[in-house]
């Protein structure tokens, strides 16, 4: 039945008859490892094409889409890594197995008349495979890519006459975007693919039409197939077990938020392996507003980019410009060297200089990897900076697992708290206030912000009021004298208690409840007190955790502070009802000198003739609400300016200082949210429905 | 045979031919084991990458405010023969396509059709407030209203609904897509005057159907 069908199929087409007269070739001198390159050149190339193929169903060239779509392929996608993988190492593979065709070729002698068109058509392959490699390494639109590219494409700008055009077609205009996207992405998946198969074919046909050159010193002769073809196979089937265990290695960043591995079947650990790191590398979406200082191509690249560290001024060109095209040119008159009875010359002379090259760029290489590598300090700066990037990609990738903003990749980060919170911070408040170990203000004169509004955080407040020379004890004068005063009584009624040979428990009576205020402070309370007599009646038998909390907050704060609209007094602390949450902090940076607030304590503050700096109000001054905040400003000043005494002496030296304190600092909205995330230790990026405004 | 340069020369010919026969055999399958092996190892990962749609199911809703009863009033065309008011709305959710996030974007349209001769149920207002969506069963064209002739009208190959969703004429298999519909009271209307807020429960169905099945 197979016979006949295949008797058939080859009447109607000579199908068989060609592949038969394909595989039944004869080599003379028996099947050699050494000749394995061609045809695995072949296969990895159209791997190239399968895999590409495949990634060109998830891809979606777009400035804002690239990123996400690249990140979605390697780590949602089932295999994805692994595809993505494959191209990724398969093209680098795709390098060295052409370089490695080169050396054999000349080895061989096979370069040599008759065969220059095969050469150059090779060499021409090789042109083009370099120019892809290169169109290839933007599409991702991360920032590894797109700063070799910008360097690749200025590179390519410095050539004469001609450069500036040739850059400007293509990236598609002088600065670089969506056409400088389409454009590569053309490039690397249709106008060079089709020009390498063409070349490929007609450098096929000519190795056909000159026949294959042999070692025909050995005896004996082989047929390709299988002899050779098995060769041929073992080779493929060793380069694609690399590439597969390349593509296994953890390259990428892991997900913070994946699932743990222990609860994934099989399948899924395998198939989203890539949010487990496995995988080609992916950096950070492009971002041009931050500064990449670690810019590098790819390592096959390396050789021009460390001979552009040694030609400055006009050699520049040398590098740029004079490299490649000599390189090109003294490769392209390689066969010359053996035209006729030279022959024997050229052979040694071209297996020379290729190993000359090959020397010269390897030796470059080495020394750019060395430098980014080596023992020594400019190497450890690339290295921090490189594990920087890593930071940066594994906070994009977790983000992205959340799903990422139609404006793009880039604005994940840009709406991160953890890190540009931090940022932001740093910029807006940490010449104030410190937070943690990392942001530490050169003169403290607010509290740390590690843990705002934590138990902890709160009991720890209690203890640097105890010291009267703490910066806490002069920022809150008030609340330090009460702290101190109600454990010097404490202390004086557990004294007298022992006098009279009673248990002495009043002070850690005192501790319990603060302890219990701070937990529930903790909490956020935002709950109304009932105020209608039964139900408070009710509320007083409550035992949960906030009843009790309350009590004890009522019992030692309600006098001065305020919550849910009960309780002050003279004093005037701040309202606590919801105290740090998002929303008191909102309110509380729109206006820290608000009545609500800190702004009595300013009062007081004012009198004193040493000069401190005051909580500024942080606001939006290009919200459409300015001008109403501006009259609530004012409204708030002359309140506060109330409260100062018509008769006091320095009436007018507190009012200045007073009105002076009042400052407003210009924040965004978005800007105000990422500090407020940051402070609370929420990870959530700001975006999508998320409430901004207050 | 590079392995053993010797091997031809040395031993006699049949005995040679014979063996260099097993070995190709030996090879050739050797060959065909190697290019499977590659073949499922890159083919079982592709085939599962080129179906991996299948862990984007559709997403079950729930139910989304879309009108408040005071908007049909006013502004509802109003059937001619009937007093029926006919009232187009969008619904609106977080959609989730791939690796974007849309946080507000319309999932579907949704045709309301409001009798206000029938004594209205808040609990229960499936006879007075009927709600479908504007896809048709047929090949799922957009619904129009058509005004003059109280139907709704599939452009695409002119399939016609009446005003309770029943097919009247064209290529349509089934009536059109009902929704399941509900009332919230609003509590910002005034006593004499309750107004009510319309949440309709957003669902697709397969095309080319007899039955209304639910996309999975």
């Amino acid at each position: 039945m197979w016979r006949r069908f295949c008797d058939w199929l080859d009447a109607r087409t000579g199908l068989v008859a060609f592949w038969r007269a394909l595989l039944l070739v004869d080599i003379p001198g028996g099947a050699k490892w050494r000749y394995v390159w061609g045809r695995c050149l072949l296969v990895a190339f159209a791997l190239q094409v399968v895999t590409g193929v495949l990634l060109m169903t998830g891809y979606s060239p777009g400035v804002t889409t690239a990123w996400g779509s690249v990140y979605f392929i390697q780590y949602e996608m089932d295999f994805g890594w692994l595809i993505r993988g494959l191209h990724h190492f398969g093209s680098q593979m795709l390098i060295v197995l052409l370089v490695g065709h080169l050396v054999v070729v000349v080895w061989l002698g096979a370069h040599l008349p008759p065969r220059e068109f095969t050469w150059w058509l090779g060499l021409l392959a090789l042109g083009i495979v370099m120019f892809m490699e290169m169109t290839g390494w933007l599409l991702p639109m991360d920032q590894k890519g797109y700063w070799a590219t910008r360097v690749g494409t200025n590179i390519m700008g410095t050539v004469p006459v001609i450069g500036p055009w040739l850059q400007m077609l293509l990236v598609g205009g002088t600065e670089y975007g969506q056409h400088t996207l389409t454009r590569f992405f053309t490039l690397h998946v249709a106008v060079l693919p089709g020009l390498l198969v063409l070349v490929i074919f007609l450098h096929l046909v000519l190795v056909h039409r000159h026949g294959p050159t042999y070692f025909r010193a050995a005896p004996g002769t082989a047929r390709f197939w299988p002899d050779q073809a098995a060769r041929d196979a073992l080779a493929f089937v060793g380069i694609f077990a690399i590439l597969a265990w390349l593509s296994y290695q953890r390259h990428g960043a892991v997900l913070e938020n994946a699932p743990p591995p222990e609860s994934l079947s099989w399948y899924d650990r395998l198939a989203h392996a890539g949010q487990y790191g496995h995988g080609p590398p992916l950096l950070a979406p492009v971002d041009p507003q931050r500064e990449y200082n670690i810019a590098r191509p790819e390592w096959y690249y390396l050789f021009l980019f460390q001979a552009l560290k040694y030609l400055e001024g006009p050699y520049a060109l040398l590098g740029t410009v004079g490299i490649p095209v000599g390189t090109g040119l003294l490769l392209f008159v390689l066969p010359f060297l053996g035209w006729g009875r030279y022959r024997r010359f050229g052979h040694i002379a071209g297996v020379v200089i290729i190993l000359a090259l090959l020397a010269a760029a390897t030796t470059l290489i080495a020394l750019a990897l060395w430098a980014d590598y080596g023992p020594t300090e400019s190497a450890e700066r690339f290295r921090q900076e490189w594990h920087k990037e890593q930071e940066r990609a594994r906070r994009a990738v977790t983000l992205a697992h959340g799903g990422i903003p139609a404006e793009g990749g880039a604005e994940l980060l840009r709406r991160d708290p953890r890190t540009r919170g931090r940022e932001l911070f740093q910029l807006h408040c940490g010449s104030c206030h410190s937070f943690g170990s990392e942001i530490r203000p050169e003169r403290p004169a607010a509290p740390g912000l590690q843990g705002f509004a934590s138990s902890d955080w709160l009991r720890q407040l209690f203890e640097k009021l105890r010291d009267e020379k703490s910066l806490e004890s002069q920022l809150m004068p008030q609340m330090a004298s009460y702290v101190r005063r109600e454990l010097d009584r404490a202390r004086r009624a557990d004294a007298r208690a022992q006098a009279d040979g009673k248990p002495a428990t009043a002070q850690a009576e005192l501790q319990r409840d603060w302890q219990q205020i701070a937990d529930w402070l903790a909490t956020h309370p935002r709950r109304a007190i009932p105020t209608e007599e039964a139900q408070r009646q009710a509320f007083d038998k409550e035992d949960s955790p906030f009843a009790q909390g309350y009590r004890a907050f009522e019992k030692r704060c309600l006098s001065c502070h305020t919550y849910s609209g009960m309780g002050g007094g003279d004093v005037n602390g701040p309202d606590l009802t919801g105290y740090g949450d998002g929303d008191w902090l909102r309110a509380f940076l729109h206006a820290p000198f608000d009545r609500q607030y800190y702004g009595p304590t300013l009062v007081r503050w004012s009198r004193n003739p040493k000069e401190r700096v005051w909580m500024p109000a942080f606001r939006n001054s290009e919200d459409i609400n300015a001008a109403l905040w501006q009259r609530d400003w004012q409204r708030t000043l002359e309140e506060l300016e109330r409260l100062v005494p018509e008769d006091a002496s320095d009436r007018d030296k507190r009012l200045a200082a007073m009105r002076q304190a009042c400052r407003v600092v210009p924040l965004s909205e978005l800007e105000r949210e990422l500090i407020i995330r940051f402070v609370l230790g929420d990870d959530r990026p700001v975006f999508g429905g998320e409430p901004i405004h207050p | 045979m590079s392995e053993h340069p010797a091997a031809d020369s040395a031993l006699p010919q049949a005995e040679s031919a014979c063996e260099r026969e097993g070995r190709r055999r030996f090879l050739r399958w050797l060959v065909h084991g190697l290019n499977t092996l590659v073949g499922v190892v890159l083919g079982f990962p592709a085939i599962c990458y080129l179906l991996n749609g299948r862990h984007r199911r559709y997403q079950p809703r729930d139910f989304h405010r879309v009108a408040r009863l005071s908007d049909i009033l006013q502004n509802g065309k109003v059937s001619r023969n009937t007093g029926k008011r006919v009232y187009e709305v969008a619904v609106r959710d977080v959609r989730r396509d791939a690796w974007t996030v849309y946080p507000n974007e319309v999932l579907g349209r949704v045709w309301l059709v409001f009798d206000p001769k029938l004594p209205l149920q808040p609990d229960n207002p499936g006879s007075a407030l009927k709600a479908f969506t504007s896809i048709c069963p047929h090949l799922g064209c957009s619904i129009s209203y058509h005004p003059g002739r109280d139907q709704f009208l599939c452009p695409c190959h002119t399939g016609t609904f009446d005003l309770q969703g029943r097919r009247v004429s064209g290529p349509p298999p089934r009536p059109m897509d009902w929704l399941e519909v509900r009332l919230v009271p609003d509590p910002t209307s005034p006593e004499h005057a309750p107004d009510y807020f319309i949440e309709v429960k957003y669902q697709t169905f397969w095309p080319e159907k007899a039955q209304r099945i639910p996309k999975t």
